[in-house]
C-alpha cells in the first residue's frame, strides 16, 4: 500500500449539498458491490453486514485503526471552488395518457399535494474543476475501480458531476488524516485531539454513511475546500 | 415466467448528440414580468472566466426523448393499457410514499419486464409491480444538457467530442486547453503544498485565432415580441358571440377592460449546434430501447417550448462509443431517420424481447400482467 494523490477531473458542475462529499471510499464500496451485482437500493444493517467481508476483501485502501475503531485510509475530498449556481428541476404528471386505465376511478388527478404532486426544486451546483482525495492504498486497483466511474455527486442522471478522468499519483506524504497540520477527514471526538478551527456534526464517517450504525459526533475538516471565487482556473 | 433476457449482461455505452436547430429553440428559466430568459448554465470559458452558456436540460431530453417517446412506445408496442398510479411510476418518474424496500429480486424482475424504466430508474410506490414496499430502483443513464457550441464553451466540447468544432480551431485549442490545465493544475498544488512546474508560455495568439473561428453565445441569441390582443374586442369576432353587446369604450369598467398581453422572448436561433454528453451501463436490450425511442423521437423531431409557434424543429446525430467500438449510432431528421448498423442491431435485439413479451402477455397466467396491473 502506498501514498496516494487521487485526482477526478470534473467535465459538468458537481451537486453536493455539504463540502465532505463525495467520498472516495464510498465510491469504491459501491464499485465493488455494482460489480457482484450486490448494491441495496436502501440498505439495512443486514445488508450492510452480508457485504462486509467482499467489502473486507475487495477494497484496495489501507484498514487503520485507532482505539480499536476502525476505518478506511482516505481523506475527505480537497477542492478549489471556482464558482456556484443554482439551477432548478421540475416533475409533472404527463398528460399524454392515451395508455391510461382509468378503470371505476374520477378521471383526474391532484397535482398541488398528495403522490401525484409537482415539483420544481433548486439544484445546488459547485464549479470545481479537480477534486483531490489523498489516500494509503494499492494504486492500480484503486485505478481499475475508479475507471469504471462517470458521474460523481447528486444528480448525475441530469449529466451533473461529469468526470472527464481520473488520475492517480504517489505521493511522499500520508495526507489522509492530517494535512499540513490540518484535519483532511472526519473523524470521532473520541478518537482524536481537538483539531484548531474544527467544527463538531453528527456525521456517517464511514461508508454506508447513512446507517445510524456509522454516525457519530465528528471533528469535521474545515480547511478542505478553498472559497475564493477569485480564483482563475 | 422464464426469459431468457439477463439485465444484469451490461456494457458502458457513451452517446455523442449533436442537435443542430432548423427553427429557433424557447427552453426558460425564469420569467421577469412579461419576458422571459433562457436557461442558463455556468462554465470556464477559455480565458478562466465563469460565464453564462444557454443550456437545454439533461433532464426534459431524458423526459422528452426517452421517457415520454420511448415508454409510450413500449406500451404500444405491448399493447397494455395502465393505472394512473403506474402511468406516473413510467412517465413521471414515481414517487416514495412509504417505507422503502430493498428487495434485490424486485429489482431483477422489474430490470428485465420493463428495460425502459431499468434506463430511466423510478421510485416505485407501495403496491406497485405487486410489491408492498417502496423502493427506488436507479436508473443506467446519465444524460446531459444540451450546451451550446459556441467560444465560451469550446474547452468543455473539445474535452467531450472535438468533430463539433470547426477543423481549423483543433489545434489552436488543443494548445490553449493544454496550457490552461498546467495553469490551474499550478494553482491547485500551490493550495495544496505540492510542487509543479511552472507555465510560462503566452496563449494570446490562439485567443485570437479561436475568437475569429467561433461565434460568441450572444450571437445566437435572438428575442422576439409576441402581442395577444382581446378578441371581445375584435367587432369582426364578437358577431359570433350570442347576447354580448359590443363594448362601448366611454363605459369601459375595471371588469371589462381589454385582456391583451405583450410579451417579450429569448430564443436560440435556428442553424445554431447544441452537445449534450449521454453515459450509460445497459444491456444490448435497454440499448434497442433507447434506438426505439429516438426512432419515435423522429416522427416528431421538437425539443423545448413553443413549438406550436413555429419553434423547437431540429435535426440529430448521434455517435457511440463502446470499449473499443465506436462510430455512428443514428441521424434523425424531420424527414427521416437513419440507423447504423449497431442501433439496427439493437434495435431488433428489442423488437425480438418485445416479440417473446407479447406471447407472455397472451397467456393470462403470467406474472408480467399481475405485475403491470398490479
Amino acid at each position: 500500500m502506498d501514498n496516494l494523490h487521487v485526482i477526478a477531473h470534473l467535465s459538468t458542475p458537481l451537486v453536493a449539498f455539504d463540502d465532505w462529499s463525495p467520498s472516495l471510499d464510498a465510491l469504491l464500496e459501491f464499485q465493488i458491490l455494482d460489480r457482484l451485482g450486490l448494491v441495496s437500493p436502501n440498505p439495512t444493517i443486514a445488508d450492510a453486514e452480508r457485504v462486509a467481508p467482499i467489502v473486507q476483501n475487495e477494497m484496495p485502501l489501507e484498514r487503520r485503526d485507532i482505539d480499536g475503531e476502525w476505518y478506511w485510509a482516505v481523506s475527505s475530498p480537497h477542492y478549489l471552488l471556482l464558482g456556484e449556481d443554482t439551477q432548478r428541476y421540475r416533475k409533472r404528471w404527463d398528460y399524454h395518457d392515451r395508455h391510461l386505465r382509468w378503470g371505476k376511478m374520477r378521471q383526474s388527478v391532484d397535482t398541488q399535494a398528495g403522490h401525484y404532486k409537482s415539483y420544481d426544486l433548486p439544484r445546488y451546483e459547485r464549479l470545481i474543476r479537480t477534486i483531490h482525495w489523498f489516500c494509503v492504498g494499492h494504486r492500480e486497483t484503486i485505478l481499475h475501480l475508479v475507471e469504471g466511474i462517470t458521474h460523481i455527486g447528486k444528480k448525475r442522471s441530469q449529466g451533473c458531476g461529469q468526470v472527464a478522468r481520473w488520475d492517480i499519483e504517489p505521493l511522499e506524504q500520508d495526507w489522509h488524516l492530517w494535512r499540513d497540520g490540518h484535519l483532511a477527514r472526519p473523524m470521532p471526538i473520541h478518537l482524536i485531539p481537538p483539531p484548531n478551527g474544527a467544527s463538531i456534526l453528527n456525521w456517517g464517517w464511514k461508508p454506508p454513511v447513512f446507517l445510524p450504525e456509522n454516525k457519530t459526533l465528528c471533528y469535521m475538516p474545515t480547511e478542505n475546500i478553498c472559497r475564493s471565487h477569485l480564483v482563475m482556473a | 415466467m422464464s426469459f431468457k433476457y439477463d439485465p444484469s449482461d451490461r456494457q458502458r455505452v457513451r452517446f455523442h448528440v449533436v442537435i443542430r436547430l432548423l427553427q429557433p429553440l424557447s427552453h426558460i428559466s425564469e420569467s421577469v414580468g412579461n419576458q422571459t430568459n433562457l436557461r442558463t448554465t455556468k462554465l470556464l470559458d477559455l480565458e478562466g472566466e465563469q460565464t453564462e452558456v444557454f443550456a437545454l436540460s439533461g433532464n426534459s431530453l431524458r423526459n422528452r426523448i426517452l421517457r415520454r417517446c420511448g415508454l409510450d412506445d413500449f406500451l404500444e408496442q405491448v399493447g397494455v393499457q395502465v393505472s394512473p398510479i403506474l402511468h406516473h411510476t413510467l412517465f413521471c418518474g414515481g414517487a416514495i410514499d412509504g417505507g422503502t424496500g430493498s428487495d434485490l429480486e424486485l429489482d431483477r424482475r422489474i430490470r428485465q419486464l420493463l428495460p425502459g424504466l431499468s434506463v430511466l430508474g423510478t421510485a416505485k410506490p407501495k403496491g406497485v409491480f405487486a410489491s408492498n414496499n417502496a423502493q427506488m430502483v436507479p436508473g443506467r443513464i446519465c444524460v446531459g444538457d444540451a450546451i451550446l457550441v459556441c467560444a465560451e464553451s469550446a474547452e468543455y466540447v473539445y474535452h467531450q467530442f472535438p468533430p463539433v468544432l470547426p477543423d481549423k480551431a483543433i489545434a489552436p485549442l488543443s494548445r490553449l486547453v493544454q496550457a490552461r490545465e498546467q495553469a490551474y493544475r499550478q494553482r491547485a498544488n500551490q493550495w495544496l503544498g505540492l510542487d509543479s512546474a511552472p507555465n510560462t508560455e503566452s496563449q494570446d495568439d490562439d485567443l485570437r485565432v479561436l475568437e475569429e473561428l467561433l461565434p460568441r453565445a450572444t450571437e445566437w441569441l435572438t428575442w422576439q415580441q409576441k402581442i395577444r390582443q382581446d378578441s371581445l374586442k375584435d367587432p369582426n369576432l364578437t358577431r359570433h358571440l350570442s347576447d354580448v353587446p359590443l363594448l362601448d369604450a366611454t363605459t369601459e369598467t375595471k371588469a371589462s377592460k381589454s385582456q391583451q398581453m405583450i410579451m417579450g422572448s429569448w430564443f436560440v436561433q435556428a442553424g445554431a449546434t447544441l452537445y449534450s454528453y449521454w453515459s450509460a451501463e445497459i444491456t444490448r436490450v435497454e440499448e434497442g430501447f433507447i434506438a426505439a425511442a429516438l426512432a419515435k423521437f423522429s416522427t416528431a423531431p421538437y425539443l423545448g417550448g413553443q413549438i406550436g409557434a413555429g419553434c423547437g424543429l431540429c435535426t440529430m446525430n448521434i455517435w457511440y462509443q463502446c470499449e473499443n467500438d465506436r462510430g455512428e449510432f443514428m441521424q434523425i431528421s424531420p424527414s427521416a431517420q437513419m440507423f447504423s448498423d449497431r442501433a439496427q442491431e439493437s434495435y431488433t435485439k428489442y423488437q425480438d424481447y418485445l416479440q417473446e413479451y407479447r406471447q407472455f402477455l397472451a397467456d393470462a397466467q403470467s406474472d408480467i400482467r399481475k405485475m403491470l396491473h398490479g
